[in-house]
C-alpha cells in the first residue's frame, strides 16, 4: 500500500499596523511656533546669525529678450525659431551655387566622366560602360551643378551628351525658373521667338506686381481726392 | 556592321527599312534610392516599365478614382416608404361607387403626404465595383505618372555602393540628433525649407508603422501625408505634389498590383 503524502500549506495573513487611537491627535498635533523677542532678532540680524530677506524672487524681471521693450514676442520666437532651423545640421549634397552657363557645364561633365569611369578627356557621344558608372556620373553631375535630375530622364539618358542637351534645354534656358508647379501648362511666350515686326508680346507681369500697382494707384487717388476736399471746404468757408 | 543592327540582330528583330526607329520596348526602367531625409542618391534600382514607366492612361486613372470616391461615400438618408409613413392602412374610398378616382390608403406614394415609393435606407451604399486588374493597372499608372513627372522619390537600402551619411537614414522616418534635445521637428523643417516644399502636399509611403515621422511633422498635417502601404489609394498618389515611398513599400505594390 502506497503513501500519499499530502503537503500543508500554512497560510499566511498579514494586516496593517494598528496605532493607538490617540496618536492620530499627536501626529496632527501642530508645533507651537515660539514667538522671539524683537530685540532678539535684531540682534541675530547684527551679529549675522540670521539671514536677511533676499525678497520674493519672482518680483524680478528676468533679462530675457522678450522681457525687453519693444520686442514683439511673436516675431521674436519666430526669428529663434528660423535660426534653430538653420543651426540644425543637415547632409547637404547639392550645391548651393548653380550652374549657370555652357561653359562650367562642360567643365562639370568632364569632371564628373572622369570621377565615374576613371578616364579623361571624354567623348560626349561615348554610352556608359555599366551602370555604376552611369551612377556615379549622374550623383557627381547632379550634386556639382546644384540641380536634381529626374529618374525617368536618368534612365533614356545613355550618353553625356544627353545630359547637356537635358540641362541646355530645361535649366540654362531658364524654363526650370519660369515653371510654375500651380500652371504647369502655362505657355510662355517671349520676344525672341518672333522676329516679325508685326508682333508684340505684351510681357507678363506676376499678379504681386500688379497688385502692388493697383494699391499705389488708389493710394495716390485717395490723397487726391482727400486734397480736393479740403480745397472745396476751404473755398466754401471763404465763400 | 552598324550598331542599330547589331541591336536588332541580338534581339532576334530584322532590321526593317519601313520601320527605322523600330525597337524592343525597355523592361526597366531605373529609380534612384536615396536617403533620408537628405534625398542624397545611394545606388539604382531597376523597376519594371509597367510598373514605373507606363504609359498615361487617363481614362483608367478617372475610374479608379471614381471607384474610390464612390466607396468613400456614405449616406444617411432615411426617407418613410409607405409603410413607415404612420397613417392607417384602411382604404380611403370604395373602389366603387363613389365617382371618384381609385384610392388606396393615405400612405400611398401617389398622393403628396404620402410615403416615398422605394425608399432607401440609412446607411446608403453607393459603392460600385471595378475588375480588380483595372483597379490595378490605374495603380500603376499613377505610379507611372508621378516617376515621370519627377515627383517619386525612393528611400531605402544600405548597399555597397555609396555609404549613408551619418546624418540620413535608409528609411523614412526622423530621429532627433540626441534624445534629450528632441529636434526631430527642426529636422523636417530644414528638409522642407532645403526643397522648398513647405507649401506642397506630401506623400510618405511607408512599410511600417514609423512613430517618430508621425510625431515631428505634426505641425505640417494639413499638406503631410503618412501612410502604409496596404492603405494607399489612386487618389492619394494623384493628389501628391511629391511622394516618397519607401524601397520595401515600392516592392509591395509592383507584386500586389501585377
Amino acid at each position: 500500500m502506497s503513501r500519499v503524502q499530502f503537503q500543508c500549506v500554512r497560510r499566511l495573513h498579514f494586516t496593517s499596523r494598528r496605532n493607538n487611537f490617540f496618536s492620530w491627535f499627536k501626529s496632527k498635533k501642530q508645533q507651537e511656533v515660539q514667538v522671539q523677542d524683537t530685540k532678539d532678532v535684531i540682534k541675530d540680524i547684527e551679529s549675522g546669525k540670521a539671514q536677511t530677506d533676499s525678497g520674493n524672487s519672482n518680483d524680478k524681471l528676468r533679462l530675457i529678450p522678450s522681457n525687453f521693450i519693444g520686442e514683439d514676442s511673436e516675431k521674436l520666437e519666430k526669428r529663434m525659431r528660423e535660426q534653430q532651423v538653420k543651426d540644425v545640421a543637415f547632409n547637404r549634397w547639392l550645391s548651393s551655387e548653380k550652374v549657370n552657363t555652357e561653359e562650367q557645364l562642360d567643365t562639370i561633365l568632364n569632371e564628373s566622366w572622369t570621377l565615374a569611369t576613371g578616364s579623361g578627356t571624354p567623348s560626349l557621344d561615348q554610352p556608359f560602360p555599366d551602370l555604376v558608372s552611369k551612377f556615379k556620373f549622374t550623383k557627381n553631375l547632379q550634386s556639382k551643378t546644384g540641380y536634381m535630375v529626374p529618374d525617368f530622364q536618368i534612365t533614356v539618358s545613355t550618353t553625356p551628351k544627353q545630359f547637356k542637351d537635358y540641362y541646355v534645354k530645361e535649366i540654362l534656358s531658364g524654363k526650370l525658373l519660369r515653371f510654375k508647379e500651380s500652371e504647369p501648362n502655362a505657355i510662355d511666350l517671349s520676344e525672341k521667338d518672333y522676329g516679325s515686326p508685326n508682333v508684340h508680346i505684351v510681357n507678363d507681369v506676376s499678379t504681386k506686381k500688379q497688385n502692388k500697382k493697383f494699391g499705389k494707384i488708389i493710394q495716390e487717388v485717395h490723397a487726391l481726392e482727400q486734397e480736393n476736399l479740403r480745397k472745396a471746404v476751404e473755398e466754401a468757408k471763404r465763400g | 556592321m552598324s550598331l542599330r543592327s547589331q541591336l536588332f540582330k541580338f534581339a532576334g528583330v530584322r532590321c526593317n527599312s519601313t520601320l527605322p526607329n523600330a525597337a524592343i520596348p525597355p523592361k526597366y526602367t531605373l529609380a534612384t534610392v536615396r536617403a533620408f531625409p537628405s534625398l542624397e542618391p545611394l545606388t539604382f534600382t531597376p523597376v519594371p516599365t509597367n510598373v514605373l514607366a507606363a504609359p498615361l492612361r487617363r481614362d483608367i486613372l478617372w475610374r479608379a478614382v471614381v471607384y474610390e470616391n464612390d466607396n468613400k461615400r456614405v449616406g444617411s438618408s432615411n426617407p418613410p416608404g409607405r409603410s413607415d409613413n404612420g397613417y392607417s392602412r384602411r382604404k380611403l374610398f370604395p373602389q366603387k361607387g363613389t365617382g371618384r378616382a381609385r384610392a388606396g390608403d393615405a400612405n400611398s406614394p401617389i398622393r403628396s403626404t404620402g410615403g416615398r415609393a422605394l425608399p432607401r435606407k440609412a446607411p446608403n451604399d453607393f459603392s460600385t465595383e471595378l475588375p480588380s486588374k483595372l483597379y490595378s493597372a490605374a495603380f500603376r499608372n499613377a505610379l507611372s505618372y508621378q516617376y515621370q513627372q519627377g515627383k517619386l522619390f525612393v528611400i531605402g537600402g544600405q548597399n555597397l555602393l555609396q555609404d549613408t551619411n551619418e546624418l540620413d537614414l535608409n528609411e523614412l522616418e526622423i530621429l532627433p540628433r540626441d534624445p534629450e534635445s528632441n529636434d526631430g521637428d527642426l529636422i523636417f523643417k530644414k528638409f522642407l525649407k532645403e526643397y522648398n516644399l513647405q507649401k506642397k502636399k506630401l506623400l510618405f509611403i511607408v512599410s511600417e508603422p514609423r512613430e517618430s515621422l508621425l510625431q515631428y511633422t505634426e505641425e505640417f498635417k494639413e499638406n503631410v501625408d503618412i501612410v502604409q502601404q496596404e492603405f494607399i489609394d489612386v487618389n492619394d498618389i494623384l493628389k501628391a505634389h511629391r511622394i516618397f515611398i519607401e524601397l520595401e513599400a515600392l516592392e509591395y505594390l509592383a507584386v500586389t498590383h501585377t
